[in-house]
């Protein structure tokens, strides 16, 4: 009777450790995918040139993403996915104001029509 | 006594954290209101820096929340170093984002280094429009400057009364339209046969368009016949009308249409030559032949009445080749007009 107890008890907390295991390697799954996902982005950005037309959100989607990394490294999962959250949001307005910002230059270049070329260095007369 | 010296440690230790982590947030904190509070400026010069500071700030308060003190002092310091990096590189005027300062931010502004002049056009875009019609003279002299206009008319547009497109001061004739090829007057047509005096050859005879104005050549249209010029030439002995007749032909189409509301008599005349009968015969089928020929040209059949007399009805003498020449014939009478 004792021995069938012993067994019991052996097999709950093997299946108790085998269920922690399992929801960790989740957890832990999902906070890679965010940060995958905000490199992803972030490396789109930087394909479009962000980092020198965006410099103010591709800085800070840059250092987001970095410190997603070294809190998956502490196991933090919270911040890992809060981080590499606001990394993605941090890329995707970084592409936004990139490409507003050479529509804009274009623009500028092209002139207003009436008093046009005169961009951010002075520009040209009429 | 190692156990008293171990208590001490620890409780040190502890006071140190529960000292240290408010300050950490008030710090962070104060990192933050400044960066709000220049986060425009800071963006536009010092953008790096304004992003280091802001994201530091967060690390360090998250790292003091969660009780990792000296990686929240390590985060604050970069995030206050930065900070003053940023306020320094952005005092600067020209960091408000409005370099040449007319109201509209550098971000939406076409002219970034020229004053908008917010003359009611295009005022939107930032840039100044120093003569808004681009009629060469600046908004300042002219009396229209949203509308183009010589000097000579201190940049107002002339007027064209009767939109012919010259102006009234160049048109003759300033309410009436016409061309500039004619001073903008109105071409006339004298002898109202519809073709203009400029293309009409004759211009006090009314006449038709397709004879530049002129009357027709090979006929004329009397009260009762239509008189033609010259013969209708037919196959000898047939009622083939030849070729050569068709302008003369269409002339006469010409005339009916002209005057749409004739009905005409197509009589077909013979010489005297051979039987009466087969002069009757062929009279008839050459005035029918003339007839077809005019419905062919888009004259109504029901204007047109063919018949033929044969040798009946001579008008000169038979027993000459002349004569009969003249005999032979075919006469347009307007029955009704």
């Amino acid at each position: 009777m004792q021995a069938v107890f012993h067994r019991s008890v052996a097999w709950l907390a093997a299946a108790l450790i085998g269920l922690s295991a399992c929801g960790g390697s989740a957890v832990s799954f999902i906070a890679s995918t965010a940060i995958e996902r905000a490199e992803v982005e972030l490396l789109d950005a930087r394909r479009i040139k962000a980092d020198k037309d965006a410099p103010y959100q591709y800085t800070k989607a840059d250092l987001y993403v970095k410190m997603a990394k070294e809190r998956l490294g502490y196991a933090d999962y919270q911040a890992v996915q809060q981080y590499a959250e606001d990394a993605l949001k941090l890329a995707t307005e970084a592409k936004k104001v990139a490409r507003e910002s050479r529509r804009l230059k274009k623009l500028r270049e092209a002139g207003p029509g009436q008093g046009s070329g005169w961009g951010p260095s002075g520009g040209k007369g009429r | 006594m190692k156990y008293r010296i171990r208590v001490l440690v620890l409780t040190a230790a502890l006071l140190s954290g529960c000292i240290s982590s408010p300050v950490v947030m008030d710090r962070a904190g104060a990192v933050q209101t400044l960066t709000a509070q220049q986060h425009e400026p800071m963006v536009n010069c010092a953008p790096k820096e304004l992003a280091r500071a802001e994201a530091y700030a967060a690390f360090a308060q998250h790292e003091s929340s969660q009780g990792r003190s000296h990686v929240a002092r390590r985060f604050l310091e970069l995030a206050e170093f930065n900070a003053k990096k940023a306020f320094e590189n952005s005092r600067d005027q020209s960091c408000l984002g409005d370099r040449d300062g007319d109201g509209i931010p550098d971000k939406v502004d076409m002219c970034v280094q020229r004053k908008e002049d917010f003359d009611k056009f295009k005022d939107e875009d930032g840039c100044p429009d120093p003569d808004n019609d681009r009629d060469g003279i600046l908004d300042p002299q002219d009396k229209c400057p949203n509308e183009a206009g010589p000097v000579k008319n201190e940049g107002c547009p002339f007027m064209d009364s009767d939109g012919d497109g010259l102006s009234d001061g160049e048109d003759k004739c300033p309410h009436q339209f016409g061309p500039a090829a004619n001073h903008g007057c109105p071409i006339r047509d004298t002898d109202k046969d519809g073709v203009p005096d400029n293309e009409d050859q004759c211009p006090n005879k009314p006449g038709t368009r397709e004879n530049n104005g002129c009357p027709y050549k090979l006929i004329k249209v009397t009260d009762k016949l239509i008189i033609m010029k010259e013969k209708i030439f037919f196959a000898f002995g047939k009622s083939f009308i030849k070729r050569s007749s068709r302008p003369l032909l269409n002339e006469v189409a010409q005339a009916l249409k002209d005057h749409p509301s004739f009905v005409v008599r197509i009589e077909g005349h013979t010489d005297s030559v051979g039987s009466a009968s087969t002069n009757l015969r062929l009279s008839k089928a050459r005035a029918s032949a003339v007839k077809k020929y005019l419905v062919g040209r888009g004259i109504a059949s029901g204007r047109l009445k063919a018949v033929g007399y044969g040798e009946k009805r001579p008008i000169d003498d038979n027993s000459t080749a002349a004569g009969r020449s003249v005999n032979r014939r075919v006469e347009f009478h307007i029955v009704s007009r």
